[in-house]
């Protein structure tokens, strides 16, 4: 929200220059809108002739009037230049406003652009080029990128023109006053150079401090930082640390200002001299009789003209930097080349094929080494996983869980070994055969701000298969939240989006979700903590339909809860990326695994409380102390 | 413009100048003496002519400029020093204009902050201006300003044009009528300009307002697909299509939105062109008859001619940064509304009874309580009673109004019916801030912030270093400190200091727990804090817990029961009321929904 006005990190060299980029964006604006590009050209000459009738105009009229014209002939030349300067000016603002404002929606086409490109790109590569999408997104974010790009080209040539056409002028009635204005107009452009410098070296500074008022701002009115800043009384630790920022910036901007100050000071100084110089010598000329009154007029709005052009010409030459930066940004992410192999794919009959036969996966010797990290996340695993099997897939946090499931789905391709579905290694697929062999529930859901039936079932709403939309919502135990919505399916989602949208709370979230991902009839099903945001009833509702749902489906779930495991067929225990133990869970319990170490410690209390029931039963409450201490060394052993 | 428009603006610039009296300054001087100085030049103009004219000493001309300049370099001086003093603050004005909302924000009722509306109030404010609220109120008042001075001045300069009397031989050219007659048509025209620019300006706006749905959902779109985390889903159940269609409309539709606003605004533009291109026609003219006649000097005609084309665009610019000034009034009522926004919560006086056992007794009376805005009732006809000095828990499904509970009872929001006392007296009878010293939450998505591990623990900048490594080390973080370089101020996260570092979820969870046991508050709540984590992580918790809340009044919501039990007094809520209550053995015993609860879980365990 209260972002900095933040140009881009210019850390490294971009790789396009600015000539290239210009050009361009001018080929893409040209692609979405021909008006736009031809109005770039077109409003240079009507400026530049504004501006030479406007000092035009009062020379003629002190001309005619020294002359001794007739009347007639001096309203008629006022009324044509004017006619005529009217004219120029509405096909200047008008081609000037379209830039400026139906110019914004080149945003658009390049939004199409990216959005199109990042929902194409490998998801390995996305998570590697995050700077890249980052300094992206923040050039598609700010529209005035694009129309002050087109508005800065359009200036600088009307710049070029105007100073060629009033230099031209200045040379032909005095070089001297040509020579004073330029090198006065110079030493301003490197005053003007000077305090933009070192403005840029201070400015590095504020970026740290931008971020953090940005935090503290968004801390500030978010309720769930609220609720521990209410609480713990942190309304002024907080206010205090926004202050500190404040002074901070305080301090850059001034020394920063300082410098426009003293760059102004000068320019200033320069002024004066140079005004006095040329008036003196148009004075001189005028009073020696040189020059009439009239050519006086005309050449001090000469002056005036050229250094407005010069002047204008200074700015874009650093205004146009950071759109050129944007523009650079969204060229080399379009660029990015996806590393997905490009194959056939395996055509639409082997598809049937394996989902009538059902889907077999095998890992073989699975390696995965994150970009930049020494040792490697998952090492060598090798894994069947037979047709109709349902495998549970446990591991403490940081395990490798996570990693692996992204190695399924494709999102990352194993830096050795192979994976291979049907015995066909996985780069033989395209995407989106892949994809529809393949049914993930991700703990983080993205809802779409369409209606919640397209949320469900990924399709318009006439493609809905009906009778298998319900008993999915049955499955998941959605369907008693689904029927209490007014408008059933059609109510849309997204409370940022629409104000009238449907909110679910996170366990009604997470039914959801299952429901989406049963209703994609994918032979592999995939789950990752499907129940983390579940009360122990709906918990166990999932697990009992669980076997149902993923029926001649082959089935991953993974948890860090052991109950979950009871229902599989067999169970993985995954740590430090390696396979630990495999099996039953009867097979794991019997034997002194770890398996059955985090199993004990998770069912103690349980344990503990049923054994009392049981013994309380037959004996009476003496037992209970004998329990208790029994129970603190077993937590003494996993202390080790 | 109407009153209340300058009213809610002049309020946000009162406001802003209250502190910041020397930038308003700087801003009136800049912009009075900006529209000052081009009219320098002007005047020197005619006044060199007229004097070569009159064949005067080249010296005496070249006086005329030389103190002409001078003046114009002073003050340039004087803009140039206000100027970059006022620039200074511009530059971050966003963020001091933050800092008051910031402040509204932190202290406003706790309910306003999970109202999306008053969220949006702020939001729409700043989002709608890009030098925030006060920034761009300032700015076009200084249009406004700047322009009107300079109509002034220009007026000023003419004058003499206008009521010089003339003698009667120059025949109507000479008369006032003409001059009247010349007036009245630019004023003509003046007015019709900025009559039709604000009903254009007017029109721009509900072109804009018709797409800003659109606009909202294509920035939704545009910030979910910045994360890489949407895009596992999007891609596993391709959404990809519904996503391009969706953009292929809202494109077409927004498109065709700003070519409204653009012909709208080019109409605006076009006409303010037409006429002051008019009226400058006409002033070239007049001028130019009474020159012919010899009424009044080529000099005289130089300057006024310029003047008055510098008048009519000054017209025309202030027509223009009035109609801004509107746009803006409507983000200045958004922020004024924002800041003006009143406490619901009645807060009393009467302080909180110190207390050397931190006994307390607390009383749930026939209370209800649903969300503003909602129908139906979270918290339904609960009565319930008990000591603060005892160890509780409360269990429940889903949506069974524990977490609301909780915050009824810390006055995060109030109750809608009936009342909560403690030790006999209606809780919003006590001192706010007082009452909630009694209290230490650790909340489900608690928060920790992006700054040093002592002053999170202590929530302030003072940290007592002692206090607060005992804390940590109760909570179990004793080792883990130690490891680290810079120890209490080692900084949370990345977020906001590169060199922080990255606390895992079990270590953040003890880094709460820590600022709980820091705040040593008699009453301490916990609520679901081990739902994300794994077995051998909640281990740890739970054993930390046990050790942190030693003789301490604890109060535990989880979703575990297996984590509750060592709690003397176990609460079941189910839809928005305690359903049951007793120790673990008993509640076991009777068929409620603890026991489903419990077998729920226990059953794979066994």
């Amino acid at each position: 929200m209260v972002e900095f006005s933040e140009i881009f990190g210019v850390e490294k060299k971009q790789k396009y220059g600015m000539l290239s980029n210009i050009w361009f964006h001018m080929k893409e604006t040209k692609k979405w809108d021909k008006k736009l590009f031809y109005y770039q050209w077109l409003c240079i000459l009507p400026n530049v002739a504004v501006s030479f009738l406007e000092t035009l105009l009062p020379a003629e009229l002190l001309r005619g009037l020294e002359n001794g014209w007739h009347i007639k002939k001096i309203a008629a030349e006022i009324i044509i230049l004017a006619l005529l300067m009217w004219i120029f000016h509405m096909i200047d603002s008008g081609m000037n406003r379209y830039l400026q404002c139906e110019g914004r929606t080149v945003s658009f086409h390049y939004m199409k652009k990216c959005f199109h490109k990042i929902m194409d790109l490998d998801y390995d590569r996305l998570e590697q080029e995050q700077k890249k999408i980052g300094n992206t997104w923040k050039a598609l974010k700010d529209d005035y990128n694009f129309t002050g790009m087109m508005l800065s080209f359009s200036i600088t040539m009307q710049a070029l023109l105007g100073i060629l056409g009033y230099g031209f002028l200045l040379a032909k009635n005095s070089i001297w006053i040509l020579g004073i204005t330029v090198c006065s107009l110079i030493l301003h452009f490197f005053l003007l150079l000077l305090a933009k410098k070192k403005h840029r070296l201070y400015h590095v500074h504020l970026s740290s401090d931008a971020k953090e008022a940005a935090y503290l701002s968004r801390q500030s009115m978010e309720s769930v930082s609220g609720k521990d800043i209410r609480i713990y009384q942190m309304a002024d630790w907080l206010l205090e640390k926004y202050q500190d920022v404040l002074d901070r910036m305080d301090k850059i901007f001034k020394k920063i200002h300082n410098w426009y100050f003293l760059s102004g000071l000068g320019n200033n100084s320069i002024d004066l001299i140079s005004n006095l110089c040329i008036y003196s010598y148009l004075i001189l000329q005028v009073s020696s009789g040189a020059i009439t009154a009239a050519t006086f007029v005309f050449l001090v709005g000469v002056v005036r003209g050229f250094s407005i052009y010069f002047n204008y010409l200074f700015r874009q030459m650093i205004t146009i930097n950071p759109f050129c930066a944007a523009i650079g940004y969204i060229r080399e992410f379009l660029e990015i080349q996806n590393q997905w192999k490009q194959t056939d794919g395996v055509g639409e009959a082997q598809l049937q094929k394996i989902a009538e036969n059902g889907v077999k996966l095998e890992l073989r010797n699975v390696s995965f080494i994150y970009p930049g990290n020494q040792t490697p996340t998952l090492d060598r695993i090798s894994l069947v996983i037979s047709p109709g099997e349902k495998l549970a897939l446990l591991g403490l946090n940081g395990a490798g869980k996570t990693t692996l499931v992204k190695l399924i789905c494709g999102f990352y391709h194993p830096t050795e070994g192979e994976i291979l579905l049907n015995d066909i290694p996985i780069e033989q697929f395209t995407r989106e055969e892949y994809y529809r062999l393949v049914s993930v529930l991700f703990q983080d859901c993205t809802m779409l701000p369409v209606s919640l039936d397209e949320n469900l079932t990924g399709t318009k709403e006439m493609e809905i298969d009906r009778k298998r939309l319900s008993l999915v919502l049955q499955l998941s135990g959605f369907a008693k939240r689904y029927e209490q919505i007014p408008q059933k399916g059609n109510a849309l989602l997204v409370k940022e989006v629409h104000k009238a949208a449907e909110e679910f709370s996170g366990g009604e979230k997470q039914k959801l979700i299952f429901a989406r991902a049963l209703y994609k009839a994918a032979p592999l099903l995939i789950l990752d903590e499907p129940t983390a945001a579940l009360d122990p009833i709906a918990e166990n509702e999932l697990y009992q339909n669980y076997g149902k749902a993923a029926k001649g489906r082959t089935s991953i779930y993974i948890s860090h809860r052991l109950s979950s495991t009871r229902f599989c067929d067999r169970i993985i225990l995954l740590e430090h990326g390696r396979i630990l133990e495999e099996g039953t869970h009867k097979d794991l319990l019997s034997a002194n695994t770890r398996y059955a170490q985090l199993f004990i410690i998770q069912s103690q209390y349980y344990k503990k409380q049923e054994e009392q029931r049981k013994k309380r039963e037959q004996m009476g409450d003496e037992l209970e102390e004998a329990e208790e201490s029994k129970l603190e060394r077993k937590e003494g052993i996993f202390d080790e | 413009m109407n009153r209340q428009d300058w009213q809610v603006v002049w309020r946000v610039i009162f406001d802003f100048s209250k502190q910041n009296k020397k930038t308003m300054l700087s801003f009136f001087i800049s912009n009075v003496l900006g529209a000052i100085t081009p009219f320098i030049t002007v005047v020197l103009m005619g006044k060199l002519l007229d004097a070569v004219q009159r064949q005067e000493e080249t010296n005496e001309l070249i006086w005329l400029a030389l103190s002409a300049f001078g003046i114009q370099f002073v003050l340039q001086l004087i803009i140039y020093r206000t100027k970059e003093w006022y620039n200074q603050k511009l530059e971050y004005m966003k963020e001091m204009e933050a800092y008051r909302l910031n402040e509204k924000s932190l202290l406003m009722d706790y309910e306003y902050l999970e109202d999306i509306e008053i969220q949006e109030l702020r939001l729409r404010g700043v989002s709608k201006t890009y030098l925030g609220v006060v920034g761009q109120t300032l700015n076009f008042l200084g249009e406004v300003i700047t322009s009107g001075v300079s109509i002034s001045v220009a007026i000023g300069i003419l004058v003499p044009m206008f009521t010089k009397k003339s003698p009667p031989e120059y025949g109507w050219i000479g008369s006032i009528w003409f001059s009247v007659l010349l007036l009245a048509g630019i004023g003509a025209l003046v007015w019709f300009n900025y009559r039709r620019s604000l009903f254009y300006a007017k029109e721009e706006m509900k072109a804009y307002d018709k797409i800003s749905g659109e606009s909202n959902q294509m920035k939704y779109y545009l910030d979910m697909l910045a994360g890489v985390e949407s895009q596992k889903d999007l891609r596993n159940y391709g959404q990809q299509k519904i996503i391009e269609t969706e953009m292929e409309q809202l494109c077409e539709k927004g498109k065709n939105g700003i070519a409204l606003v653009g012909k709208n605004l080019r109409r605006k533009i076009w006409l303010g062109n037409a006429t002051s291109n008019l009226s400058g026609l006409l002033i070239y003219l007049f001028t130019g008859l009474r020159a012919y006649v010899g009424l009044i000097s080529v000099g005289q005609v130089v300057t006024y001619a310029a003047s008055m084309i510098q008048f009519s665009k000054s017209v025309s610019t202030f027509a223009g940064s009035v109609g801004w000034l509107k746009e803006t009034s409507f983000a200045c009522r958004d922020y004024i509304d924002y800041m003006d926004l009143g406490k619901k919560k009645y807060e009393g006086t009467i302080p909180i009874e110190k207390r050397r056992d931190n006994r307390f007794l607390v009383e749930f009376e026939q209370v209800s309580f649903r969300y503003p805005g909602t129908q139906t009732d979270v918290i339904r006809n609960l009565n319930l009673k008990f000591v603060i000095g005892e160890k509780m828990a409360i269990v429940g499904k889903n949506g069974s109004g524990k977490t609301t509970f909780i915050k009824l009872l810390c006055r995060l929001y109030d109750v809608t019916e009936g009342c909560i006392k403690v030790n006999g007296i209606d809780i919003r009878k006590y001192n706010y801030a007082e009452y909630q010293r009694l209290f230490a939450v650790v909340f489900q998505d608690f928060r920790l912030f992006a700054f040093s591990v002592g002053e999170n623990i202590a929530a302030s900048k003072q940290v007592d270093r002692l206090r607060a490594m005992d804390a940590l080390k109760r909570a179990g973080l004793g080792e883990r400190m130690e490891h680290l370089r810079d120890g209490l101020d080692t900084f949370i996260g990345k977020e906001i200091h590169t060199d922080g570092v990255v606390f895992s979820g079990g270590e953040k969870q003890k880094m709460a727990i820590a600022r709980a046991i820091y705040k040593d508050a008699p009453f301490l709540i916990m609520d679901e804090p081990t739902a994300a984590l794994d077995p051998i992580s909640e281990c740890e918790v739970y054993a930390g817990f046990d050790q942190m809340v030693g003789k301490k009044t604890a109060l535990y919501i989880s979703h575990r029961l297996a984590s509750c039990q060592f709690c003397e007094d176990i609460l079941v809520f189910d839809q928005g009321t305690v359903v049951q209550r007793g120790s673990h053995e008993q509640l076991v015993k009777e068929d409620g929904i603890y026991r489903k609860l419990w077998t729920a879980q226990a059953q794979y365990y066994c």
